[in-house]
């Protein structure tokens, strides 16, 4: 067993995903908190396991939140690179940045394609889909990310 | 006289060298150093007379076989009575539909071996003239710059000296490039010829089981036994390594074993469970194991077979190339999935996973217990899912695989070395097929295209290689993979990816750097294969 000391102490994200809350910013919420309550004017993060070596990924697809309650601020990637002697090593992180503007329930939509290659776009479909027609009709995830694309469905209520 | 172990590919590596040096140097001295190395270089080796004479040879054959072929196809068509005739339960059809395959596939090749030893002797022949030339022009710039420099003759050059070293320098910068050619088409040649023969020599299957235990007719229709997953030529169940193997563990049975075997064969409800079971034997088991596992799948449909115990297999269009995706990767791949489930890794485990997908691959008990469960009975994908889970974790603490540690909620795998991947190739492949296996780094081009025929070898012969293949993110960062070569057709290879896929490359692919055709563009150089030892 090896253990990457320098992950070890650094304090992971998932630890604050899973809570519920940051400690230094906006709340933030992992794969299987997808019952989201803020307050209007609260920013919060979507942070989704997002692994190098099986080209994991997650996108925004439609239908979008209602922006009249919830606004995108932003999305970003965060990688941690491998060891070079370490084969399929590395992690990742997805992030997805909401704002809460007023009081009302609205749905974010996610696809989780769990490997590189798993999703791509068309022309006639800009939005990423399943490559493999066996995919699809892509289920909506009761559990926690698994191994075949999936939509991942938050509801947000804002107070 | 070659030098000794000069291989063709270490002829042609040796000549890219000089040529480079021959067009680099920039004095005499060296220039007539490296000219002379070159001309050490050994002519491309081989006789293409003999090869000829080989090639009639088997013209000859190849008539022979067409007209065995022509006979046992006219008995087939008679039709024959639903008679026994082996002692394993094989139909009188069956083995003549069996014998009517084989030996067109003897016909085929014949005819293919044919063709690849008069194409291995025109490539000779012209490389051999083309060396001959440039060896021509090595040796005449050697003539025109005469003996070398002693030490002070080399402080001065003159105008008229330094032309005349110029002119030489091109002419043997042009024999040193024709020499490559030739050494490059050479090698090329024998590579391909080497690859096509191993692929012949292993696709003659029955040949392989040596055991008089069983009737010549039943050995026949074992190795015709394929698949439901694609067409039956792509889908063979029984590898030359399988038939060869089980032949050995049969010619160890003592009578009453032999005979106790002989009745689950005889007593299978289908060509598809007859395979299995010599499948299981071949994998090194005994023969309650085997008999135990003949309880959980007798009787079952093929499809059911090859559902629960073949984890890869083959569409008919699988090698059809329909272009690449925006990443890179092959738009035309195959999922490999259990009822949906695919057979894919759990988080950064790329390196177990082939390895317990590539254990599955060479023996049907193991591929059972994951796809069945301990009753083998079960059809559950979830259920499959957590086993494979289960297993990819195992391998990944075997292997001493690195771990991310996520504190309070304890660790997460976090990639292998090579050691660790030798470790569990080695507990968990090579017992069922026999080779030990051993990392061999092949980080260039040379050294991949050095590498590929042991690969294609080991591929035709049915034990999958493992491989590692690396790149760079966007933001520059490594990434690594785990993959594996699961099969071999003519100049293309198909490989798995513990993603859940198999697609086909080309030789070119692997040797040049296009393995995101595999995967996707962040890794496109093989760097290493596990390789089972002869």
């Amino acid at each position: 067993m090896r253990p990457r000391l320098a992950a070890a102490l650094a304090l992971p994200l998932s630890a604050l995903a899973l809570s519920g809350c940051g400690l230094f910013g906006p709340a933030t919420y992992g794969p299987e908190e997808r019952s989201i309550e803020v307050d209007a004017g609260d920013e919060f993060t979507l942070s989704l396991p997002a692994s190098p070596s099986m080209g994991q990924d997650w996108h925004l697809v439609s239908p979008h939140p209602d922006p009249a309650v919830v606004k995108r601020t932003g999305q970003h990637k965060e990688t941690e690179e491998s060891d070079p002697d370490l084969v399929g090593g590395g992690s990742g992180e997805r992030f997805f940045d909401f704002e809460a503007v007023k009081s009302g329930t609205t749905e974010i939509k996610l696809i989780h394609c769990p490997y590189s290659s798993s999703c791509s776009t068309t022309a006639d479909n800009p939005e990423p889909s399943p490559t493999s027609s066996s995919d699809t009709p892509v289920p909506t995830a009761t559990g926690k990310p698994g191994t075949n694309p999936e939509y991942f469905i938050y509801t947000v209520t804002v107070r | 006289m070659p030098a000794a172990g000069e291989s063709t590919t270490d002829r042609r590596e040796k000549l890219a060298g000089y040529q480079r040096s021959i067009a680099g140097a920039d004095d005499k001295n060296t220039l007539i150093e490296a000219i002379r190395s070159a001309l050490d270089v050994s002519a491309p080796v081989g006789s293409p007379s003999t090869l000829d004479d080989i090639a009639e040879r088997y013209a000859k054959q190849a008539d022979a076989a067409r007209d065995v072929q022509d006979r046992v196809e006219q008995v087939a068509l008679t039709g024959l009575p639903d008679a026994w005739v082996g002692s394993t339960g094989a139909k009188a059809q069956e083995v003549v539909s069996a014998a009517a395959r084989a030996a067109a596939q003897m016909d085929e090749a014949i005819r293919g071996a044919r063709r690849a030893l008069i194409l291995l002797s025109d490539a000779l022949t012209t490389a051999q003239s083309e060396d001959k030339g440039g060896r021509e022009q090595l040796r005449e710039a050697l003539g025109m710059l005469g003996s070398q420099d002693g030490f002070f003759d080399d402080m001065v050059e003159k105008d008229a000296e330094e032309a005349e070293r110029l002119r030489a320098r091109n002419i043997a910068s042009a024999g040193a490039k024709t020499m490559h050619a030739a050494a490059e088409k050479a090698d090329d040649a024998a590579r391909e010829a080497a690859r096509d023969l191993n692929k012949f020599a292993a696709e003659a299957r029955a040949g392989r089981m040596k055991t008089d235990n069983i009737s010549a007719a039943d050995r026949l229709v074992l190795a015709d036994i394929s698949g439901t997953g694609g067409p039956a030529e792509m889908n063979e169940l029984l590898t030359a390594n399988d038939l060869e193997r089980s032949g050995k563990a049969m010619e160890r049975m003592n009578a009453q074993d032999q005979a106790r075997f002989e009745r689950m064969l005889a007593e299978a409800k289908s060509p598809q469970e007859r395979a299995y079971l010599v499948k299981a034997l071949a994998a090194g088991h005994d023969l309650n194991e085997v008999s135990e596992f003949r309880d959980k799948i007798h009787g079952k449909d093929p499809a059911w077979l090859q559902r629960h115990l073949t984890p890869v297999t083959t569409a008919g269009d699988s090698k059809f190339n329909e272009g690449l995706n925006a990443d890179g990767s092959n738009k035309n791949t195959d999922q490999q999935a259990f009822k949906g489930e695919r057979w894919s890794q759990d988080a950064a485990t790329c390196v177990p996973s082939t390895v317990v997908t590539g254990r599955a691959v060479v023996d049907p008990l193991y591929a059972l217990e994951l796809t069945g469960g301990p009753s083998g009975q079960e059809d559950d994908p979830a259920a499959f899912r957590e086993r494979l889970h289960d297993e990819q974790m195992r391998l990944h603490e075997d292997g001493d695989g690195s771990n991310e540690y996520d504190f309070p909620f304890g660790s997460t795998p976090a990639g292998m070395d090579e050691e660790g991947k030798t470790t569990i190739s080695n507990h968990e492949m090579s017992p069922h097929t026999g080779s030990e296996y051993r990392y061999q780094e092949a980080a260039s081009a040379d050294a991949r295209r050095e590498v590929l025929t042991d690969v294609e070898k080991s591929v035709a012969e049915g034990k999958p290689v493992p491989i590692t293949v690396e790149g760079k993110d966007k933001n520059g960062d490594y990434v690594g993979h785990s993959m594996m070569i699961v099969g071999q057709e003519g100049d293309m290879l198909q490989v798995y990816n513990p993603w859940g896929t198999t697609t086909w490359i080309s030789e070119d692919d692997f040797i040049n750097g296009n393995m995101q055709k595999a995967s996707d563009n962040r890794m496109p150089n093989a760097t290493g294969v596990h390789l089972p030892a002869e």
